[in-house]
Order: C-alpha cells, then structure tokens, then sequence
C-alpha cells in the first residue's frame, strides 16, 4: 500500500478530512461510516444467567469428582491395610509398645526441628513461589 | 458501574451477581469479536459461553496489568482462533496479497449493493468476505475503540501487523466502494 492510501486512512482515524482524488475520499468515508456500526450479532437477554447456571453446574459436578476420588481412595487405603495385613501376618499387641516412637523419644530435638522445618518451607512456598507465580500470570 | 478490582474480588469470593454483572459488562465486546468470525448463532452464543466460563475459570490468575476488557478480549480472540481451527478453517495463513486484493476487488459482483438496504449493509456484507484476522482487528479498532497497543496485546501481533492488516482490509474495502461509486456515477 502507498504512501498515499496510507496518509487518507490515518485522516480519517484523526476525523479529519483527507486530501486526494474524490472518488477516493468518498469511498474511504464510506467505508469508516459502515465499520464503525455495530454488527448484527446479539445475545440473548438471559445470557449472563445461563453462563452463571453453567458455571454452577460445572462446580457441583467437580465436588461430586473430588467427592468420588476421595471415597476411592480411602477404600484403596483401606483394602492395602487389610491387604498387607493379611499377607504379612501382622498381629495387633494391645499393649503400650509405640516402636519406632520408643526410638524416637530420645530425639526430641531433631523431631522439634523436622516439624519447624516443614512448616518453614510450606510458609516460603506460599510467600514466595505461589505469589510470584500469580503475578506474573495476566 | 462497580469497578474491576471490586469486581473480581466479589468474583472470587463466590459472588455469583458479580459474576453476572462481570458477563453483563463485557457480553458486547465478546460477542463483536465472535460475531465477525461466526455466523452460526447457536455457535456464537455457545462459544461467547466458553468465552465466560473461561474467564471465570482463570480470574484467580489475573493481575491487573491490563485493562480486565482487554485481558477478556484476549480469551474471546482465542477462543475465536480454536473455533475456527476446530472447523478446520485456516486462520494463520494470510491469502496471497496480490492475488487476493485481485479476487476480492474485481471478481465480485458490486451490482449486490441493490440488495441491501444501503451502502453501509453492503460494506459490512464486503468486510465478511475477508479473512478472520482483518475482521478481528477492524472490530477492535471500529466497533470496540480499541488502540493499536491494545490490539496487538489483544492478538498478540506486533504492533505493525495490526497497523497492516488493517490498513490492507480497509484499502480492500474501498477498493471495492470504489468501483461500485465510479460504476453508479457513470450511470
């Protein structure tokens, strides 16, 4: 395109009269008038309500998801305990032996500190990775 | 009128009125931009729906460093690409210029313009017939007010695209105008 045509056009964007051949003029004029009108494509009136039943609708269906996975994993959970049991021959001893808790009482320190320490790391997960991340999303 | 930052905030927080309200404000914009591209109306308004439910769906990851119409628009403007991919409509390829310019201008009958109500209908009808991207850049620029950054934002075009596509669309158009002006003026 050249110089010429393009000077008309950025006339017309200013809303100033362009110079030039007057069939030319009379065209570009016409055609910034036609484009300017809105197209002929409405919504209807309740489009917003049916997008927002859609929404609900979709949320609800995702609840009884998670709802689903949640109740099969508590009875894989469960079928691998009775599972194991069965397989190791594991006997239940109702006396007050904790195991690896009777070891782990002489560690209090490094229990204390394993415990701070997760928390530490979830609060700068939270402060710095997942805040980041959002701000730089649009 | 409630302003972005509340509205999003009530969005998510649950609000489902603001939500509303949020679809209420934008619907015109979203459907200008599918409109151009889609003719079918019950494709239109199920993809302005996907438009919505996508915007709602990714609030969360908005942060207000464009305009909430423009970062809508840019949802509607993919969501318009896809569609179009989906029927298999070619949306990255840009016709040859000069054999196009050469279909479009002389190959078409100017004699429609009798059939529609006025010059403007029968411009409109011409803008239809161009491809996807010039539609959608002169909706943006014409119908919506939107700037040249904007639209490049927008599409994600450099800036100079833009500026091309819409000054080839709209020297196309007037090509046309033209030869059914000077046609009408013989006459």
């Amino acid at each position: 395109m050249n110089r010429y045509e393009e000077e008309m056009q950025e006339n017309l964007e200013k809303g100033r009269i362009p110079g030039g051949e007057e069939l030319d003029v009379k065209a570009y004029q016409a055609v910034f008038r036609a484009l300017k009108k809105d197209p002929d494509s409405d919504l209807p009136p309740d489009f917003a309500e049916r997008v927002v039943a859609r929404v609900i609708s979709g949320q609800k269906s995702k609840y009884s998801r998670d709802y689903l996975w949640f109740g099969a994993g508590i009875l894989f959970l469960a079928i691998s305990l009775i599972g194991t049991i069965l397989y190791t021959g594991f006997k239940f001893d109702l006396g007050f032996d904790l195991g690896f808790l009777n070891v782990m009482s002489d560690y209090k320190g490094l229990v204390a500190f394993g415990v701070v320490f997760i928390a530490l790391l979830n609060w700068l997960d939270k402060k710095l990775i997942r805040e980041k991340q959002f701000d730089h999303k649009v | 009128m409630t302003d972005d930052r509340t509205l999003v905030s009530r969005v998510l927080a649950g609000d489902m009125q603001a939500f509303a309200l949020l679809i209420k404000q934008h619907e015109r914009l979203v459907v200008h931009m599918i409109g151009r591209v889609i003719k079918n109306e019950e494709d239109r308004e199920e993809v302005c729906q996907d438009v919505f439910l996508k915007v709602h769906g990714k609030l969360s990851e908005f942060s207000f460093q464009s305009k909430l119409s423009t970062w809508i628009a840019t949802i509607a403007y993919r969501q318009a690409i896809n569609h179009l991919r989906k029927r298999k409509m070619l949306f990255s390829d840009i016709p040859d210029e000069e054999a196009f310019t050469k279909r479009f201008v002389e190959e078409s009958n100017p004699e429609t313009v009798a059939e529609e109500k006025d010059m403007d209908d029968f411009i409109l009808k011409l803008a239809d017939q161009l491809p996807p991207q010039y539609k959608l850049v002169l909706t943006l620029f014409h119908v919506d007010g939107m700037h040249y950054p904007e639209i490049a934002e927008v599409t994600k075009m450099p800036e100079g695209t833009v500026k091309n596509y819409l000054f080839r669309a709209r020297n196309l158009l007037k090509e046309k105008v033209k030869m059914y002006l000077g046609k009408e003026e013989l006459l």
